[in-house]
């Protein structure tokens, strides 16, 4: 049991038991969990130095992803709230993160880290400050409530925030995959949540988390050097680490590769057990709930099945009328899990919607095959209904990467007064690759019948945005206006 | 909109729809050039090809018509007249 614990409990049983063990590792650095519960310490006794008191909510904006981590650490022993305000996002969308949180200071690299002319304390300080040692002892602090803030999906608007204690997050951790001997790599920089979040469960479970911080080596070479054992990625990188395979080779046999995040095509699942590693996982969670289910490398097929559900976790699949579906039977899925979030800050519209009699309503579309093994159908927002016949944009996009030219389709609804909803899809082609329109229509209405596209544009790029998904709306409007 | 692109978004629609017509070359040609007409007694579609129809006109031109308006136009032609009016209002 984790109830009552902190990090900094867990850190010093750690640096007790596996005091040499790596924690952190960078091509620079490598810090045990003996330095790194020394280094929180320190760094927690800089802060309190620097009027860092309980009760605060602090801003981290610091580039260091090894420095981020002991901010982090010892901000939570200060008994202080943290959100990343991360670098990479426009000053004007950290201000308004850190407004809707109620950041009191901005602990940055530089001057313009710091929003609206907000207090903020420089990391050089804090560095040089521990470097010095001088710093008093802070006294003990009671753990902030909540401790860490997250941003979820927004894909209208703004992020949804939700906030965990270090106990939450000590139940996520021992829900998750177990990382205790494992060796994490994990590309995405530790300012994005998710990233945050898996980096604290795996120190949480006394792993090693391998760091790129900034490396531009190749996926294949940092899982060489760090002896990786996992490597974790999101259906983005795909492309990344295929471009390192096809020049310089599988990756090492060891490797363990977890894909999740976003919905994993089986076009790329096999591709890459093909070139990459046959030990492919993909996995379902939400930031709400975290981990909800993973598969292992048996079960990739065109259902695309994201595995079974955690034991810890209970996810349910229902009909409109509430009653539990059948196997193959599609409904909409709700969560519930140790730890999990119970409301969005400052957004009680959203939170009605998504938390319902003590679960978590994702909106995601879902099925359980006979198996048990979960499938994701999309959200139930994008379903379309045409005359009457429920149509998930996924199934027309899965059969669509089923055809040898595409390299990506997206499907999405042109409204009619008459008939609801009509499916439409962009499709974009492999490089090299012909194809035309009418012969794709032909392809997915053998298919999907009355499920079909009814009409299918090739463009030359999807537009997306900045995070790589495919920006829907924008289609739908180009094909609204095409229309008549 | 051309009478000629009104036609083949009813061919597509009545291909999509299964109706056996328009899979004989000669007719689908000669209805194309507007040399030919086919009345919806002599069509005999189903409610599903008569939704594929619709769908077929409302996505190449905008235009919204139930299957159940479908018959009262009485011939495909009489159809393409419409159509024609209609988006061009």
């Amino acid at each position: 049991m984790s109830i009552g614990h902190t990090f900094r409990t867990r850190l010093a049983e750690h640096a007790q038991r596996r005091g040499d063990v790596p924690a952190l590792v960078t091509a620079a650095t490598s810090v045990s969990y003996g330095e790194l519960a020394h280094r929180a310490h320190a760094w927690a006794d800089a802060l309190h130095a620097r009027g860092v008191a309980p009760g605060a909510v602090v801003g981290l904006t610091v580039r260091s992803e090894v420095d981020h981590l002991v901010a982090t650490l010892a901000l939570f022993e200060r008994g202080v709230a943290v959100v990343a305000l991360a670098s990479r996002e426009p000053a004007a969308a950290r201000a308004r993160l850190a407004r809707r949180v109620g950041v009191t200071l901005v602990v940055g690299d530089r001057a313009d880290d710091a929003v609206e002319d907000g207090r903020w304390l420089d990391v050089a300080h804090v560095r040089a400050a521990v470097a010095d040692g001088r710093a008093a002892a802070a006294p003990p602090a009671a753990p902030a409530i909540p401790a860490l803030y997250l941003t979820g999906s927004g894909t209208t608007g703004e992020p949804k925030i939700v906030g965990y204690t270090q106990d939450d997050l000590a139940a996520h951790a021992d829900c998750h995959i177990d990382f205790t001997d494992e060796r994490v790599l994990r590309p995405a920089h530790v300012e994005y949540n998710n990233s945050k979040r898996m980096r604290l469960y795996t120190l949480w479970q006394g792993g090693t988390c391998i760091l790129a911080d900034g490396a531009t080596d190749s996926l294949v070479a940092l899982c060489v050097r760090h002896r990786a054992t996992w490597l974790e990625l999101s259906p983005m990188h795909g492309a990344d680490l295929l471009a390192a395979v096809r020049s310089e080779g599988r990756l090492p046999e060891r490797v363990k590769l977890r894909i999740g995040g976003a919905r994993a095509p089986i076009a790329l699942r096999r591709t890459i057990m093909a070139e990459a590693t046959r030990r492919l996982y993909v996995s379902y969670g939400t930031t709400e709930t975290s981990y909800v289910s993973c598969t292992d490398p048996t079960m990739h097929d065109e259902r695309e099945s994201v595995g079974l559900v955690g034991e810890s976790v209970t996810a349910l699949v229902l009909r409109a009328d509430g009653s539990e579906a059948a196997p193959d039977e599609v409904g909409e899925i709700r969560l519930r899990a140790p730890g999990m979030a119970t409301s969005y800050v400052g957004d009680a519209v959203a939170t009605a919607r998504h938390f319902r009699e003590g679960w978590f309503v994702p909106g995601d579309l879902a099925s359980f095959d006979r198996e048990r093994r979960l499938i994701i159908h999309g959200r139930a927002d994008d379903m379309m209904i045409l005359n009457g016949i429920n149509i998930f944009p996924v199934e027309i996009e899965r059969v669509l990467e089923t055809h040898p030219a595409v390299a990506a389709a997206a499907a999405f609804p042109l409204a009619s007064p008459v008939h609801g909803q009509i499916p439409m899809a962009a499709v974009e082609l492999r490089e090299g690759a012909a194809s035309s329109a009418a012969e794709l229509l032909a392809w997915v209405r053998r298919e999907l019948g009355v499920r079909a596209p009814r009409r299918i544009e090739v463009v030359p790029a999807m537009p997306r945005n900045a995070q790589g998904k495919i920006l829907k709306r924008e289609l739908a409007q180009r094909f609204a206006r095409a229309a008549g | 909109m051309e009478a000629r692109a009104i036609r083949a978004a009813l061919v597509e629609g009545l291909e999509a729809g299964g109706v056996w017509q328009v899979n004989r070359v000669d007719l689908r040609e000669r209805f194309l050039a507007g040399e030919l007409d086919l009345t919806f007694a002599e069509l005999a579609m189903d409610s599903l090809a008569k939704m594929e129809l619709c769908i077929a006109i409302e996505v190449a031109t905008g235009v919204s018509l139930a299957p159940e308006e479908l018959d009262r136009h009485g011939s495909l032609g009489a159809l393409v007249g419409e159509i024609g009016r209609r988006h061009g209002a």
